[in-house]
């Protein structure tokens, strides 16, 4: 597949800042991909994406568009030379221009009319031409600020924090919008966001980062079932960590709850002592199940029944784990209830 | 089924509001704004029966020299200041002129120097009694926009200098992203969102230049307003009601300018990713520039000062600060405190109306009280005139009147202020006291009041120093021997006697520095 975008080495630190915003963050982003810069607010995302838009110069490192070097030691290309369109988290649409306007901004080719035509039609708001941003709601402004970054055809499409200003149910609708146009208009997307939930639905591709460095890459299913730090755990869902030993045959790991199954043979080795993670959905009420412990609280929150389970270790001490029922299931507090354990949601997790 | 209220109930409910307001906070609010709109309401009455001869007399003769006269220095000294204050704006907050924080406080002094006080300090300086009198003739068309143009320019500059601050940094990057360089975006994003403050700036200075009479009379120039002045002096009152019904129009004209500028104002959303703007590197290009806004500095702030402060030494050592000096003192500080306490009375039963019970009706009443906001004071002193000399000759003759004409022109400030501190008083703490059950005035005194106090003193103040420095109003409506210091400096200058204007002009200047720090605040 070609590469649109690759970071080799990238570091960038602000002035009268010590550390390092972004610390040699190296990354490559397939040609119509949409990838997702996940991590807490600090973690050096944004500063990335501003790194790939132009409106920061790294110190170090070099980045590349479309195969064409934009920023290394002896090159700089400024923003408004990259072949990027730009999505911002408040939309930033001019207030003083129309919708049609907005999107045709900056358009220099001939085919104005027409391309502002189809891009509309692209984010369905064909007819919205003569509106005024301001009469727009949130939902239509992110729609043609959009447009507005796909109008040029750019090489690559930034999205920041799109959805933090939606609210739940728009959310939803807009994070299956986006992906449907970036599709459509055969965009590589890269998105910035804070919220995990967005990052799982939209991406082809998640990169979590923490302290300006890239802590995990992976698709939205291997971040999720299998985070390879503690951290990605604890930020992308929740988790359960425990420490357990390699039992011979690498299948299983045996821990102070009992034994939990384990896919990931290749890169562990028997009697070798590791963390691993514990996805509460992991876990599947069974008759015959190994583990076993008491409801200590629970709370029905809609999809799923939340429980805290108090289970007690082979050294008699008690331990409390996090699960993930079917909200169907009817439980009480101090309950006994038997587990067993799928080894899709179990991770090895490096410390 | 919802059942409705008779037609006529439901029009005036929906006149008044849902909640009928307190009764006689209602009658008080009422009364103060007709107080405040009768006299002006009056002048225009006059005006349009004033009979048609002497309409046509005036209307082939004076009014055109006047409208052109009045249009033409407008024109330029807007256009002017509009570049001056628009230029420097952009100078001190986004190039990276050394300095700049300082000059940026500085570029706005010019306005503590009233603007009749500033045209004195060029007449010392180029009068025909002036060291560089034959350099330049002050008494001329372009002596007055000069004047005018660099005592006004701060206004344009504030505002434009506080828009660029509020700026969006998100709309120049995605101006940038779509691919323009920095003139592209400075021409085809920032300075068509900057085009409502440019605008609201140059109004302010359009209605300072349509209003001013001090400055204009003093460098000898004719405009509406000192035309009106000389027409009530010459006591032709029918033909200065004339002249100030045009007048009116005008400056209503460019009031419905501001109105349609103002609507489209919300440009500036908040931002709630802010991060503060891009300096740009101007290389060298830096100290041409910071020569000139030293130079603006020197001509606006630095001259004038110089030249008050030395002509003050030389009369003080003369003995300007005589019995007489300290009479006037005591004459402007009187009317003026009167004025600012009184506007605190009269400014809170409307301003708290409004804010509490909105509706079309307590609009109505805020709008009648901002009749005189913006008019000139020949206009407001000669409506005084028409109603105290027939209905209430009394106070005609006493410094009463004065206190009127003031509160006339500047209540507005006084309301503008105190409404600005209710605003920050959500209406649920009225409602949490009325819960507690405090009768409504309790409420009012032992909680609204006390919480919008510093705002409520602000608006004073704010009136008080304009009193100080206001001329024409009081150069009309005094009684005999009743002199302000505002007035000396004009007289005084008029004579050519300048060390003893210069005293009194300094104690304005030094009152006016008081609202400078409302300004800054406020923009």
């Amino acid at each position: 597949m070609e590469t649109a975008i690759e970071l080799k080495g990238i570091t960038k630190t602000y002035k009268g800042e010590r550390q390092a915003a972004v610390c040699n963050v190296s990354l490559k982003v397939k040609k119509g991909s949409i990838i997702t810069l996940l991590g807490p607010s600090g973690c050096g995302k944004t500063t990335t994406l501003r790194l790939i838009a132009g409106f920061e110069r790294p110190e170090s490192g070099e980045i590349s568009i479309g195969g064409k070097l934009m920023a290394g030691e002896k090159t700089w290309v400024s923003a408004e030379k990259r072949k990027i369109g730009m999505v911002f988290q408040d939309y930033a649409l001019f207030p003083h221009l129309n919708v049609e306007e907005n999107i045709g901004f900056g358009y220099r080719g001939k085919d104005k009319k027409e391309r502002v035509q189809e891009v509309l039609e692209m984010v369905n708001l064909l007819g919205f031409e003569h509106k005024g941003v301001h009469h727009l709601s949130g939902g239509q402004q992110q729609r043609v600020a959009l447009a507005r970054a796909l109008a040029k055809r750019p090489e690559v499409i930034l999205l920041d924090e799109p959805f933090s200003n939606l609210d739940t149910n728009l959310k939803q609708t807009m994070r299956n919008e986006v992906r449907r146009i970036l599709k459509k208009a055969n965009a590589t997307g890269i998105l910035v966001s804070h919220d995990q939930k967005d990052a799982l639905a939209i991406s082809d591709e998640i990169v979590v980062m923490k302290g300006g460095i890239i802590q995990q890459k992976g698709s939205p299913r291997k971040i999720y079932q299998f985070p390879n730090n503690a951290f990605v755990a604890g930020f992308v869902g929740e988790s359960n960590m425990m420490e357990g030993t390699v039992e011979p045959g690498k299948r299983w790991i045996r821990t102070d709850i009992g034994r939990i199954p384990c896919n990931q043979y290749h890169i562990i080795s028997e009697g070798e002592k590791i963390l691993i993670s514990l996805r509460p959905n992991g876990f599947q009420l069974a008759e015959d199940g190994e583990i076993e412990g008491n409801v200590e609280t629970y709370s029905y929150v809609g999809e799923y029944l939340e429980a805290r389970i108090s289970v007690t270790t082979q050294k008699k001490e008690k331990t409390s784990l996090l699960v993930y029922l079917h909200p169907n299931e009817t439980i009480q507090q101090g309950d006994l209830l038997k587990f067993r354990v799928s080894a899709n949601f179990v991770s090895v997790v490096k410390n | 089924m919802i059942r409705r209220a008779p037609l006529k109930k439901r029009k005036i409910s929906s006149f008044m509001g849902r909640v009928p307001p307190n009764p006689l906070l209602t009658v008080i609010s009422i009364l103060v704004a007709l107080f405040m709109s009768i006299p002006i309401i009056y002048v225009g009455f006059r005006g349009i029966f004033a009979g048609s001869e002497r309409w046509l007399r005036l209307l082939d003769g004076r009014i055109p020299q006047l409208l052109l006269n009045t249009l033409g220095l407008t024109a330029v000294v807007v256009f002017f200041s509009t570049v001056i204050g628009v230029s420097l704006a952009i100078a001190v907050t986004r190039c990276n002129v050394p300095g700049r924080k300082i000059f940026s406080w500085l570029l706005v002094l010019p306005l503590i120097i009233p603007p009749y006080v500033g045209a004195v300090t060029y007449i010392m300086i180029f009068g025909p009694m002036g060291p560089l009198g034959s350099w330049f003739q002050i008494y001329s068309f372009s002596g007055v926009a000069f004047v005018l143009t660099i005592f006004t320019y701060p206004y344009v500059f504030l505002v434009v200098r506080s828009a660029l601050k509020r700026m969006n940094r998100n709309l120049e990057e995605a101006g940038r992203s779509l691919g323009l360089d920095n003139l592209g975006v400075f021409l085809k994003v920032n300075l068509p969102l900057l085009r409502p403050s440019i605008g609201a700036g140059a109004i302010l200075v359009a209605l300072y230049v349509l209003s001013d009479f001090g400055a204009i009379s003093m460098l000898r120039y004719n405009t509406f307003t000192s035309a009106i002045y000389y027409q009530m002096g010459g006591y032709d009152n029918v033909s200065a009601t004339i002249l100030s019904l045009v007048l009116i129009i005008l400056t209503v004209g460019v009031l419905w300018l501001e109105a349609r500028v103002g609507r489209k104002t919300a440009y500036f959303q908040a931002d709630s990713s802010y991060r503060t703007l891009e300096i740009l590197d101007i290389g060298k290009w830096r100290y041409p520039l910071v020569g000139v806004i030293l130079l603006v500095i020197g001509v606006t702030i630095i001259i004038p000062l110089g030249v008050i402060l030395y002509w003050s030494w030389i009369g003080i050592a003369r003995g300007a600060l005589d019995g007489r000096f300290w009479g006037y003192l005591m004459n402007s500080l009187q009317v003026s405190l009167l004025a600012g306490g009184l506007s605190m009375v009269f400014a809170f039963p409307i301003v708290y109306l409004k804010s509490r019970y909105p509706s079309k009706f307590t609009t109505i009443l805020q709008r009648l009280s901002y009749s005189g906001y913006a008019l000139p004071g020949v206009i407001v002193a000669l409506g005084i005139i028409f109603l105290f000399n027939r209905y209430i000759p009394v106070l005609y003759g006493s410094s009463f009147v004065i206190v009127i004409a003031y509160l006339i022109r500047f209540l507005p400030q006084s309301m503008q202020s105190s409404s600005a501190s209710l605003e920050m008083i959500p209406p649920k703490i009225d409602e949490a006291a009325r819960n507690l059950g405090e009768p409504f005035w309790k409420v009012i005194f032992k909680v609204i009041l006390p919480l919008m106090l510093p705002g409520l003193f602000a608006g004073g103040a704010l009136v008080f120093v304009s009193s100080m420095k206001e001329l024409p109003a009081t150069l009309l409506l005094r009684p005999p021997n009743f002199d302000t210091l505002a007035v000396r400096v004009w007289v005084e200058a008029s004579e050519a006697v300048y060390h003893m204007a210069a005293p009194a002009a300094l104690i304005i200047i030094i009152v006016s520095i008081v609202p400078i720090k409302f300004l800054l605040d406020k923009y």
